[in-house]
């Protein structure tokens, strides 16, 4: 890879970050430790920077490398939260806004919060992102079928806690 | 319903390509709030999305079906409606400016590899 590549493939990680954060938020549900997880991606990224295949999505590619770096930490605990989800949607992400505001935010990430890791990532990466379902599959290294049967649990299981028919747990790591 | 949730399978206009975020050399590495406040006042209040809401007005709001939809099909569009909403936040995280540290980062290693 030229030295012009480099610094093209460089520039282009620069522009994911926002997209890196907000899906790392959503997976780990820490403001401080989707940062972390970011950085841990970002120095993995541009360690095997020649790894990556020019032409396919880098965006898909930086992705994996930070969801298997998820999945990695939570096998070690690194990133696991006992502490209740209160303390990471406003005073955690530092939203400094109206009390209503503090709980419009908290009311959604309550909600995602409640999902097993596998669907939150699958609404995120379909429904937020917008991932095709082979980009998704890919990211998430499974069948495309599984991830849209992701899909539909995080779907049903957020219909079923917006109508208050089951009460979704204090947290799922 | 939001339009994504109608096209399963098909490839979806991503959040990022509707507006790309730009990434800010400010030192905050947090949300902004005036920011967050602004996105919000945008999009809309997400507690439109809550089930309070959704029982003092039934089927209302953006997508929403006829009043006299089934309860199934209420609940349905009540979690496109959330599913919305997470949309909306997702949107509000990528405009978060990047934390000057990972900027750095970037920089460093790239001078490490150079020299």
């Amino acid at each position: 890879m030229s030295d012009h590549d480099n610094a093209n493939l460089r520039e282009e990680l620069v522009r994911w970050i926002p997209n890196l954060r907000a899906f790392a938020l959503s997976l780990t549900q820490s403001a401080q430790h989707s940062d972390d997880l970011v950085q841990d991606t970002l120095v993995k990224a541009l360690s095997n920077l020649d790894k990556f295949q020019q032409g396919t999505n880098l965006r898909a590619w930086l992705f994996t490398i930070l969801r298997n770096s998820f999945y990695n930490d939570i096998r070690y605990k690194k990133y696991h939260q006992t502490a209740p989800l209160d303390d990471v949607d406003p005073v955690n992400l530092e939203f400094r806004a109206t009390q209503d505001k503090y709980i419009e935010f908290k009311d959604v990430l309550k909600g995602l919060g409640g999902l097993v890791p596998e669907q939150r990532e699958a609404i995120i990466l379909i429904a937020a992102e917008g991932l095709s379902y082979e980009e998704a599959a890919a990211v998430c290294n499974c069948p495309v079928g599984t991830v849209k049967s992701r899909l539909s649990r995080a779907r049903q299981r957020l219909e079923e806690y917006v109508n208050g028919d089951k009460m979704l747990p204090e947290r799922v790591q | 319903m939001n339009e994504r949730d109608k096209s399963e399978g098909k490839r979806h206009v991503p959040a990022q390509q509707a507006q790309q975020p730009q990434p800010s050399k400010a030192l905050n590495d947090h949300i902004q709030p005036s920011h967050v406040d602004n996105v919000l006042e945008k999009a809309g209040k997400i507690s439109e999305l809550s089930r309070k809401d959704r029982l003092s007005d039934p089927g209302g709001g953006v997508g929403s079906e006829p009043e006299n939809a089934s309860a199934a099909g209420g609940a349905a569009v009540d979690g496109a409606r959330f599913t919305a909403g997470v949309v909306k936040l997702y949107e509000a995280l990528l405009k978060e400016p990047v934390p000057e540290e990972m900027l750095r980062l970037i920089d460093q290693i790239g001078q490490q590899e150079r020299e």
